[in-house]
Formats: structure tokens, C-alpha cells, sequence
């Protein structure tokens, strides 16, 4: 009995004290990261450059706060993204954790070259999670948009992942697209993920300095820019905020948005809220080599603005208006649809649905599906529902008003 | 609860001491000494005031009896331990006003019986023919009447003396229910829980524990309720108790509890009444022991210490929330540290962003790992609490402040200990109040420094472990049989009306009702109560050569045979892991089918224990 509890005793004593705190890293020895920016180098110089976002706890929120920027941005080179990440600690005097990522940001030069190599580190890190948001950086270092002095919100990756979650609310010509979605985009054959663009508008020379938020008019600001469409793992080109709308019909993740349509004969516009929508896509293999692709959107609106003489209590107005709305939304989807045709790139993940539809057929359709796509034909329905007129009916200049009084 | 250690470990000190001198001498005594030949009066008296060395509370008052024999008598009793008002009315005043015709003045047994029937007023009388028993008798305050050429003496009840009246529970308070608490005399608690179950089912046996101290322990329990094994083994266990001194029933909670190696209680204690007899009425058995005003109950399965005896008098919604708050709270207690070691030192990315800034900023410039810094912080909060213990009421209020808010407040703005620490301490220190049960709260407590040292090596990876060996450990637990975790680890479903939910009054107590009184079963119990009965025990503790052969009597079964002789302490541990015998099955905690059938092997596992332990007895011997 002795013996056991001894020997008890010392495979505890082994386990606990061989073993040490394993992993243990105290709070003010990490340097917690916030955003990654991943740059490529031309010549000589090793092929990735990425920047680190680090969090400065002490200048957020702390009470020794000495008045600096509320992040420091480290950067290193590596020929991976792991050994750039470390060489990066040359410069870093704590652990670099990257647990944190809010924002992660390729560059478009990296885009267009590939993105596949950086996603397996992305993947394969325990540390970084696979729902941080990728962001392109249009146009410009990937670096540059890291190192903007934000107004709201002191971490800038926070601030930028904020702004396209608010956006996508507010607007809704871009969504949240997290590394997840990018992988899983990656394996549809024939088709490519889509990244949001961003850039930093106005002056890039003040964006990193303190005066950049002392003013009202801030001079270098971070804004969502456009959204890159990918074939295969290479950016090959951006949609504008129609464009990218109708991609986002298709593929269901309108949450709301604002659309604009001419009045019906009259002049002047009338702008909706698209409070929620619904979309179905489906594949019709009548003939197995040629696919016809459904896609019926039912999105419900209300009238948010009207600016011309209408009386939306009646139905055949309502009807006018429905219409202008449809047409417009299949404008855009089309638009979406023949961009993506070009560059012969399923961001839509159609493929999976013909899939779906008629497994057999997609197995001798899937080896050409590019081809097949760029000629692929699509119906359009879209079937709105105009359910609020806002909080009144006719506008307060109608002259119907006027008469019934 | 105020007794620490220390007095404990010099009661223990008292008792090899005694073991070694003090023993063979009171065994001496009680050889030599049985009534002095022919019972001669003053031969008697000498011995009485040899035996108590003449003490100073030692009253004698010599009195002739009757008119015409005019017999020689005494009336001996303790000063203090009795009601004087009584010694003068019923027996002083009896004595000395007989009016029948007296028997002949040689007749000893004639004059015994003469004064028992026909003059002594008072309701409790015995008559006694031990020496030993005599001496008992006059210690527990009865006066005792010795006569002149008898070799008897009369004890009448007449205790009394100063006590504690009954009023208000100061460790177990409500805010709506019964407002009593137990007091320190036994007959006081035992009437406290009488008057509230007013059935004849109601059994109540007496014994005398601790050679010394000689502490009566009364054991209650309804007879067709509480499991009759049940009965058996507690009462099997509070035989075997072989110690000096009894001052607590802590101390009877030591000797006949399940498992010595455990934070965890195995025997629930109260200073209710109420709580007594709700769990009487449940089928439990409630140890009284005297001088105490905390009695035990037993069995005790885990969910009771989180149970108040205020659930039953507020609406059971509310109830069912309050309930939901103490386990939490426990919860929290023993883990809440370790989660806050584990989260900043292993898994900050499980931190939302916002407030990984906010901690890691207060880290900034603090010294100490997680760790130290939340054992620091445990280990001031303990000490505080204890101090607050022990302060006169009227510094309590200083120590409160002082600790609460000038050291907690210092502490963090010298940058020693992060804000978020101490709220978490502050959180754990709070929650372990929530807990009605103190002995559960402090396991809770203890526990909680060993999650801490876990999370502080391994992280969450340490506390699920933690965990796992817990439950493990809770599950290994028996309380007299049942298993610690009775209505969830046997899962018994009719229980958990009454668990961690609780039910209200009219479906609750459709299945634990109390069966009619008077069933057949009645007379069959071996254990009768009564007062004779309780007397003839008292008796069968004083030589404890018969007490054993009684006890085995009484019981029914062959119980071990325990020894004279003082253990040392290694030997008393043995002795004690004997007392771990088999699961009982019992009706607690739900319908007796479930898990009670498991342990229907009983009587086998009994023999070969007891055969095997009393093998080990006289290997000890």
C-alpha cells in the first residue's frame, strides 16, 4: 500500500514537475498581433516581406501610457511567411503571438502572383485563426495599410475589420470574407475566391503619424476598396460596387443594402433599404453538356426616399416600382455573372451546384469547367416584395394629398 | 467550528496520557470497588468523597427518614449540575415527609422499594447497583439518595443548572422559517425536535462515548422510515468508538465517517431543528451529542450541502434559482482562479481582443507570473478571513475595511497585483459564502488552490484533469454506504425533484412520504427507544466488557469486537479503517430499488468483513 501511494507520488511529481509550465507565457511577455501585412520582394532580396501589427496594450488602455502610437509595426523577410514571422522577433522583444489577427492583408502584387503558398502557413498555424478577415490591398503595399493611424477604434486591423462589417450591414457591395472562405473557395475547381480590396485614400505619408488623427478631416484614411475576383489562386481583376452587389445576390449574403432606381416615368430617383432577401440557386441539366443555371432572388424592400410624385398606395404603382427593382438587381447580377465569365472564373461556386443537380454529368464537365462556364447560360428571376413605404405614404409635395384634403 | 486543531491535538495528548496512567487506575476503582460491604452510610460517603477527592461541589446532606425507624440517609449531588428548586421539592421535601408505615429498619430492599413508591415524587428514578454507575449518575447531575445498610442507591433526575437558552442559528440563517436553534444540552435539542415530529415512530437510542468525558450521544431516526441496516451500522460504528474524550460532534464525525481522506464531508451537520427533522422525515438519522448545539446527519450525499433549509420555505421557482446560484457559486470557487491562470498564462487567444488589452495593459509592470500573483492574492483573502473570524465583533467592521478596501486598493495602485485579480478573488471569496454548508465551503477552498497549481502548469489541459480526478474522487465516496453523489451518479430520477430543481410542496412529497405509523415492522426493531432502554445502554457503556457483548445483542449481528484497551494513535487509524464497511443500500435520495438492490449482498460482505476485522483485532491485541 505504501509502495503504491510512494510510487504515486513520484510519477506525479515526474509528470508534474519534468514537464514544467509547458507553453505557459505570462500576459506582458507576449506581443500580441493584430494584423499581418504580406508583401512580396522583387531581385534579390527573399521572396515575402511581412509587417506585424502589434498591440501596445499600454497605449490603449494602460496607465503608464507615454503618448505613442497605439501599435508598432515590425517587419521581416523570409523565403516563407514562418521564417519571415520569426525574423521578424529580431526587432520584437516579446513572443510574437498571433493569435490576435484580426486583418490579415496580401498585397495585389501578391494576389496576382498567388496566394496559395501564404494560406498553408494561415492553415496550418495553431495560433492564427482561420477567421480573421483577408483583406487586397489595392494598388498599394500591403505594408502601408497596416501602418494607418485610425480615429475610431485605435488598433487599425480592428478599425478595418469593423469597416467591412459595418459596411456589408450598411451597404452591402462587400461581405466578411475570412480565411476559411478563401481555402474552401480555392478547392471548387474552375472557380476562385473573392477578396475585399482596401486601400488608403488621401496621404500616405501622414497616414503613420500621430497629426493623422488630430485632424478632422483625417488625411490618410483606410477605406474598402472594390472587391478582387480570383481564378484559381491569382487575382486577375477587380469588380466595381455594382459588379461586386451582384456577386453578392447570387451568393445569398445580401444582409442589407441601399439601391437606387429611376422613377417610373417621372424624373427623379427612388431609393430602397433591402431588408432582408432570399436567393435559390439552382442547375438544370436538360441536356448534360449544358447546364442552365436558375438563379431567383427574393428580396424585400421599403422605400427609404422619393423624390417624385407618386402614390405608392396603389398597386399598379407598387408594380412600376417592383419592376424598376428587379431590373436593376438583375442588372447587376448579369454584370457580375458576364465579368466572371471573362476571366473564366467560378467565384459563384456554380460548379458545385450542376454538382449537386447531376453528379454524373458534373464528373465530364468538371476537367473543362472553365470553358463550359464562360458559356454558361443563366436565367435571372427576380420577384421583389416592396413591403414598407417608410414611415408615409405620398410624398408631403404630393398633389394628391393637396386634392383630398 | 472556533476549536482549532491545536485543543484537538491536545485533547489527544490528554487521552495517551491517560491511556497509560489514568486508565488501569479508574479500572482499579471500579474493581475493587462495588458497594462496601453491608452498605454502611458513612463507609459509602467516604468512598464518595475519596473517589471525588473532596471536592468542593460535592454536596452531602446526611438525613434520617421516617418517624419511627429513623433511617440513616444521604443525599449526594453536584453543585451547579443540578436544579436546586428540584432537589428541594421532590426530594429533600419526600424524604423527610413520609407518612405511611415505614418498613422494618433492617430491610434494605423494603426500605428501596419504599422510597421509590411511595415518597419520592420526582418523575425520574433509578435505581442503581454500580458503583461506577453512581459516580456517573452524580456527574450528570442527578441526586443520588444512599441508605444506610443498603448496598443500592436511588438516583433521581434533578438535572439542571446554568445553559444556554434557545435562539436564533448564527451559521445557518433564513430569512423566512423556523427562528430556533439547537442549544448545548442534549435533552434541550432532542425536545426541540420532538415537538415538531409529534409520531411515536420516532426512536431515540442513548449511549455514553468517551471514557473520560463520558458524553452522551443521542441517535434519532424514525422507525419505519430510516433503513434498519442503516440503524445497525451507525449504531454498530458509534459502539466501536473507543476514545477519552467526546467535546464535539466533530469528533464522533471523525471516528464513524466513511472516509478520512477527503475534503469532502461525508456526514452533514446543522444547528437547525428544522433541518433535523426534514431529514429525519427523509430517512436519515440525526447523531445529538452533548454539549454541542451542531447534530449530525447521516447519511449526507453531495446536492444536500448545497440545500438550504430556506428552499422549503420560499416558492419553489425562487428556490430552484437560488440553487442554480450555489452550485454555480461553487463553481466558481473552486475554479475561478484557475480559469483566470489558465486563460492569461496558456490560452490568451481565447480572450476576446478588447479585454487582452485591457488585462495585458494592467500586467504591464506587475512582477508576478499569474500564478504567484493570484496565490499572493488567495493566500491574504484566506488570511483575512480568518482573522475576521477570530476579531471581537466590534473590530470586525476595522479588519473588514482595512482588508477589503485599503490593501485591495493599495495593492493594485503599487502595481502588485492586477485589478482583474483581485476581482476574481473577491468573486471566489464571495461565492464561497454563498454555500450553506461551511465544511462544504471550505473543501471548496482547499480544493481550490490545488486547480490553481494545476492551471498554473498545464493550463486548461490541468483543469480538465483536475476535473476528471474529482469526479472520480466524488464518485469513489460512500456516506455510510450511499454513494457520494447519489441521485446523479446512480441516477435516480424520482430524486431529482428534489436536487438541484426542486419541485413544489404537493409533488414533492408524493414518494418519501412517511409510511402510516404503527406497520408491522413496529415492535420487530431490535433498538426499541424508550427510556428503560436508554438507561440500560447508559449502563452497557460503562463496562465496556458488556458493552460489546450487548452491542452484538442488540444489533443482531456479530459486530466486531473492539478491545479495551487505548489505541495508539496508528492503531486507532486501523481501527477506524475497519469502520469503512460496506455500502448500505438505503431509501435516501429516492426509491431503495435503484441502487439499493446492488448492495442486497450485504449480509455476506458483513461476515467476511467483520470476520476479518476482528482477525485483525486480535492480531492487534
Amino acid at each position: 500500500m505504501i509502495r503504491r501511494w510512494v510510487g504515486l507520488l513520484m510519477l506525479g511529481a515526474v509528470v508534474l514537475l519534468l514537464s514544467g509550465c509547458w507553453d505557459s507565457i505570462e500576459l506582458n511577455r507576449r506581443a500580441v498581433v493584430s494584423g499581418m501585412a504580406i508583401d512580396i520582394q522583387q531581385g534579390d532580396k527573399p521572396k515575402y516581406k511581412v509587417s506585424l501589427q502589434v498591440i501596445i496594450a499600454d497605449e490603449i488602455s494602460g496607465k503608464y501610457s507615454r503618448g505613442g502610437a497605439p501599435v508598432a509595426v515590425y517587419d521581416g523577410e523570409g523565403r516563407t511567411v514562418f521564417e519571415a514571422v520569426r525574423e521578424a522577433s529580431r526587432k520584437v522583444p516579446r513572443y510574437l503571438s498571433l493569435g490576435h489577427i484580426n486583418a490579415l492583408i496580401f498585397s495585389e502584387e501578391l494576389a496576382r502572383d498567388g496566394i496559395q503558398d501564404v494560406l498553408d502557413y494561415m492553415e496550418r498555424d495553431a495560433q492564427i485563426r482561420t477567421t480573421s478577415q483577408v483583406y487586397l490591398a489595392k494598388g498599394q503595399m500591403a505594408s502601408d495599410i497596416v501602418k494607418v493611424m485610425t480615429q475610431i477604434g485605435k488598433i487599425p486591423s480592428s478599425d478595418l475589420a469593423q469597416k467591412s462589417q459595418a459596411s456589408s450591414r450598411l451597404l452591402g457591395d462587400n461581405y466578411r470574407v475570412e480565411i476559411d472562405d478563401v481555402i474552401r473557395a480555392l478547392q471548387i475547381p474552375g472557380g476562385g475566391p473573392i477578396i475585399n480590396g482596401v486601400k488608403v485614400e488621401g496621404d500616405l505619408q501622414t497616414a503613420p503619424t500621430k497629426s493623422n488623427i488630430e485632424q478632422i478631416n483625417t488625411p490618410g484614411i483606410l477605406q474598402l476598396e472594390g472587391v478582387g475576383i480570383f481564378a484559381g489562386d491569382k487575382l486577375v481583376t477587380w469588380m466595381n460596387p455594382h459588379q461586386s452587389r451582384g456577386l453578392i445576390w447570387i451568393s445569398d449574403k445580401i444582409q442589407q443594402t441601399a439601391m437606387v432606381t429611376g422613377c417610373a416615368d417621372a424624373k427623379g430617383f427612388v431609393a430602397y433599404e433591402v431588408i432582408r432577401s432570399r436567393t435559390q440557386v439552382k442547375a438544370e441539366l436538360k441536356d448534360p453538356e449544358h447546364p442552365v443555371i436558375k438563379i431567383s432572388v427574393r428580396p424585400q424592400a421599403s422605400i427609404k426616399e422619393l423624390n417624385c410624385d407618386l402614390d405608392v398606395r396603389k398597386n399598379a404603382v407598387l408594380d412600376q416600382l417592383k419592376q424598376e427593382l428587379d431590373k436593376v438587381i438583375k442588372q447587376e447580377m448579369q454584370s457580375a455573372v458576364e465579368e466572371a465569365k471573362r476571366i473564366k472564373s467560378d467565384v459563384f461556386g456554380f460548379g458545385s451546384v450542376v454538382e449537386r443537380a447531376n453528379p454524373k454529368a458534373w464528373n465530364s464537365l468538371k476537367s473543362r469547367w472553365s470553358d463550359v462556364f464562360a458559356h454558361l447560360d443563366v436565367e435571372y428571376n427576380v420577384q421583389t416584395v416592396i413591403r414598407y413605404s417608410g414611415m408615409r405614404d405620398r410624398s408631403y409635395r404630393s398633389q394628391n394629398t393637396k386634392e383630398e384634403e | 467550528m472556533n476549536r482549532s486543531r491545536t485543543s484537538r491535538r491536545g485533547g489527544r495528548s490528554i487521552r495517551s496520557y491517560t491511556a497509560e496512567q489514568a486508565q488501569p487506575k479508574s479500572n482499579d476503582s471500579s474493581s475493587e470497588v462495588s458497594f462496601p460491604a453491608s452498605g454502611e452510610l458513612d463507609q459509602v460517603l467516604k468512598r464518595i468523597r475519596q473517589d471525588f477527592g473532596d471536592s468542593s461541589d460535592v454536596l452531602i446532606r446526611r438525613l434520617v427518614v421516617g418517624k419511627e425507624t429513623a433511617k440513616q440517609a444521604a443525599l449526594v449531588y453536584m453543585n451547579g449540575l443540578v436544579d436546586h428548586n428540584m432537589v428541594s421539592e421532590f426530594v429533600t421535601e419526600s424524604l423527610l415527609d413520609t407518612v405511611d408505615e415505614e418498613p422494618d429498619r433492617n430491610d434494605a430492599e423494603g426500605w428501596i422499594q419504599f422510597l421509590l413508591h411511595r415518597t419520592i415524587t420526582s418523575g425520574e428514578v433509578q435505581v442503581i447497583t454500580e458503583w461506577k454507575d453512581m459516580l456517573l449518575s452524580i456527574l450528570s447531575g442527578n441526586s443520588v439518595i444512599v441508605l444506610d445498610g443498603c448496598e443500592k442507591v436511588i438516583s433521581v433526575g434533578t438535572q439542571g443548572g446554568e445553559a444556554r437558552s434557545v435562539s436564533e442559528p448564527t451559521s445557518q440563517l433564513v430569512v423566512r422559517g423556523p427562528k430556533d436553534s439547537f442549544v448545548e444540552s442534549v435533552v434541550t435539542n432532542v425536545s426541540l425536535v420532538r415537538r415538531r415530529i409529534k409520531s411515536p415512530d420516532v426512536r431515540l437510542e442513548n449511549m455514553k462515548i468517551g471514557n473520560f468525558t463520558n458524553t452522551r450521544v443521542s441517535m434519532m431516526y424514525i422507525q419505519n422510515i430510516a433503513e434498519k441496516r442503516l440503524v445497525d451500522e451507525v449504531r454498530r460504528r458509534l459502539q466501536s468508538i473507543d476514545t477519552e474524550s467526546i467535546l464535539e460532534s466533530a469528533y464522533i464525525e471523525e471516528f464513524i465517517q466513511d472516509h478520512t481522506f477527503t475534503p469532502f464531508p461525508t456526514i452533514f451537520n446543522s444547528e437547525r431543528p428544522d433541518v433535523a427533522a426534514g431529514n429525519l422525515l427523509e430517512g436519515r438519522i440525526v447523531l445529538f451529542v452533548d454539549g454541542t448545539p451542531f447534530v449530525l446527519i447521516m447519511p449526507a450525499a453531495l446536492p444536500q450541502f448545497f440545500h438550504s433549509a430556506e428552499d422549503y420555505s420560499q416558492r419553489f421557482d425562487i428556490s430552484i434559482l437560488m440553487r442554480f446560484v450555489r452550485y454555480l457559486s461553487f463553481i466558481v470557487l473552486i475554479l475561478g482562479p484557475a480559469v483566470y491562470i489558465a486563460l492569461t498564462t496558456f490560452h490568451y487567444e481565447m480572450i476576446p481582443t478588447q479585454m487582452l488589452i485591457s488585462l495585458m495593459a494592467q500586467r504591464e509592470g506587475v512582477p508576478f507570473p499569474a500564478f504567484v500573483e493570484a496565490v499572493l492574492m488567495e493566500t491574504a483573502f484566506e488570511i483575512l478571513r480568518e482573522a475576521g473570524v477570530r476579531m471581537p465583533r466590534a473590530i470586525g467592521q476595522t479588519v473588514s475595511i482595512v482588508g477589503a478596501l485599503i490593501l485591495g486598493q493599495a495593492v493594485v495602485e503599487a502595481g502588485i497585483i492586477t485589478p482583474v485579480m483581485v476581482i476574481v478573488v473577491a468573486l471566489t471569496g464571495i461565492a464561497s459564502f454563498a454555500i450553506p454548508a461551511y465544511n462544504l465551503s471550505i473543501a471548496g477552498r482547499l480544493i481550490r488552490f490545488f486547480f490553481m497549481i494545476l492551471a498554473g502548469m498545464f493550463g486548461f489541459y490541468g483543469i480538465t484533469l483536475g476535473l476528471i480526478v474529482l469526479v472520480a474522487h466524488l464518485n469513489s465516496l460512500r456516506s455510510f454506504g450511499m454513494p457520494y453523489l447519489t441521485p446523479f451518479s446512480p441516477f435516480v430520477l424520482s430524486s431529482q425533484k428534489d436536487t438541484v430543481l426542486i419541485f413544489p410542496f404537493w409533488a414533492l412529497r408524493k414518494s418519501g412520504s412517511p409510511q402510516s405509523p404503527g406497520s408491522p415492522q413496529g415492535g420487530q426493531q431490535p433498538g426499541q427507544s424508550s427510556d428503560q432502554n436508554s438507561g440500560q445502554r447508559q449502563s452497557s457503556r460503562q463496562s465496556p466488557e458488556q458493552s460489546s457483548v450487548q452491542g452484538s445483542q442488540n444489533s443482531g449481528q456479530s459486530s466486531v469486537q473492539y478491545e479495551n484497551q487505548p489505541l495508539t494513535p496508528t492503531e486507532e487509524r486501523k481501527a477506524e479503517n475497519k469502520l469503512q464497511v460496506e455500502p448500505l443500500g438505503s431509501q435516501i435520495g429516492g426509491k431503495p430499488g435503484r441502487w439499493g438492490k446492488a448492495f442486497h449482498k450485504l449480509p455476506e460482505d458483513e461476515d467476511s468483513n467483520s470476520s476479518k476485522s476482528s482477525e485483525e483485532g486480535n492480531q492487534t491485541s
